[in-house]
């Protein structure tokens, strides 16, 4: 009878936990949420990764098209080559795209502006919870290109195209 | 002769004669001396007087030794039944109860403090434990789908930026003009934070504003290679 309250607290406790285990949504809840969400998205995001090096084999023609390769800063490597290019849709969770680095390259719509313009929110996260570009907030014209670039990356860089495509 | 001691004066001397009574008195003369001082005794009333004298202390020495035995002997049965308890209490704390030898331990003997509030606490700290495992599963949960949400959350902004890193705009530039560049920027910064890295942000190509490419550039340490 001593410890008949705490034992009564931690029992009520324990169910407490279970019962909310028991409203985590099953893996098929899960998955209809994303696909509403998705579906509910007013843009989808595509993102280019590209390496930059000096290893002599050039532009990859796939990135003939981004000529800002050729100018500023992007021309101390002489070679780019398309590592991935994926398009995700556009969600407030967050759309994450893997980086050959072990890092994740997360993009969040914040908000849609007036201007039809939407408001983004990047992030390059490590692995760990850490966070080598904590934030980046961009209000994004869409089939407009953004480039983050400088993540070193097997004897060069890391240079990733971010483009927001309005759906149709 | 003898005279009277009353304690202060000094004892006369004893005498043969006195000698003599005191061994007849104590039986120590044999049956040839005895016979004969018992003969010479019936003649001597001094003598007789003196052994009867003797004989009254004798019995009153008995008496006194008799009294002493028995408040020896109560002091004894008094300090051995003392001693008797004092056994009985110590077997006792040996072995509380002979007949029933308790399995289970002991329960703690030593003395709580007045203040002890360790129960209370536990209860409390139990209590909150779960309030707070409910309130974190409650709020995981969206209690219009019942889908847990894991929004992404950035952190707080680190550094407002300006609407552009361009360089500022001439001071005669009125600014709604301003406000009409900016708008025409296609990725316009709202804000950055480079975190323990350093970093900047321009803009590359295009014959304007509005076509160059804005450009976020991380100075990332070696270790990332």
């Amino acid at each position: 009878m001593k410890y008949a309250g705490i034992i009564a607290t931690l029992i009520v406790a324990l169910l407490c936990c279970s019962a909310a285990a028991l409203a985590q949504p099953l893996p098929s809840g899960a998955n209809q949420a994303r696909s509403l969400q998705a579906k509910s998205a007013p843009a989808t995001v595509e993102v280019i990764v590209v390496h930059g090096t000096n290893s002599g084999k050039g532009i990859d023609k796939r990135l003939a098209h981004i000529k800002e390769l050729k100018q500023g800063p992007f021309v101390a490597w002489k070679s780019y080559q398309q590592l991935s290019r994926s398009k995700k849709p556009l969600v407030k969770n967050g759309a994450r795209f893997p980086l050959p680095n072990t890092h994740t390259l997360v993009v969040a719509l914040k908000e849609k502006l007036a201007d039809g313009r939407l408001k983004i929110a990047a992030s390059i996260v490590k692995p760990g919870k850490k966070k080598s570009l904590p934030l980046l907030m961009v209000n994004a014209k869409p089939g407009r290109l953004l480039m983050i670039a400088g993540h070193k990356y097997k004897k060069g860089i890391l240079v990733m195209g971010i483009r927001v495509l309005k759906k149709k | 002769m003898t005279t009277p001691s009353n304690g202060t004066e000094p004892s006369a001397p004893i005498n043969d004669q006195d000698l003599e009574l005191m061994r007849f008195l104590d039986g120590e003369l044999d049956e040839a001396e005895a016979s004969d001082f018992a003969d010479r005794l019936q003649d001597d009333e001094v003598a007789q007087a003196k052994l009867a004298g003797l004989e009254l202390v004798g019995e009153l020495l008995i008496e006194s030794v008799q009294a002493d035995e028995r408040a020896d002997s109560i002091v004894s049965a008094v300090m051995a039944k003392l001693d008797e308890e004092q056994k009985e209490q110590e077997q006792e704390q040996d072995q509380p109860n002979a007949d029933v030898v308790p399995i289970a331990p002991q329960p703690n003997l030593r003395p709580k403090p007045a203040n002890d509030n360790s129960k209370s606490i536990l209860a409390l700290v139990a209590a909150a434990a779960a309030v707070a495992a409910g309130l974190f599963f409650w709020g995981r949960t969206n209690p219009a789908t019942g889908v847990a949400q894991a929004p992404y959350e950035p952190p707080a902004v680190a550094a407002e930026m300006p609407t552009s890193v361009k360089p500022a705009p001439e001071e005669s530039a009125s600014l709604a003009a301003v406000e009409e560049e900016m708008d025409q920027v296609g990725m316009e910064i709202a804000a950055v934070d480079f975190g323990s890295q350093q970093g900047s942000v321009f803009y590359v190509g295009g014959s304007n504003d509005a076509n160059a490419t804005t450009v976020v550039w991380v100075t990332e340490s070696g270790d990332d290679q």
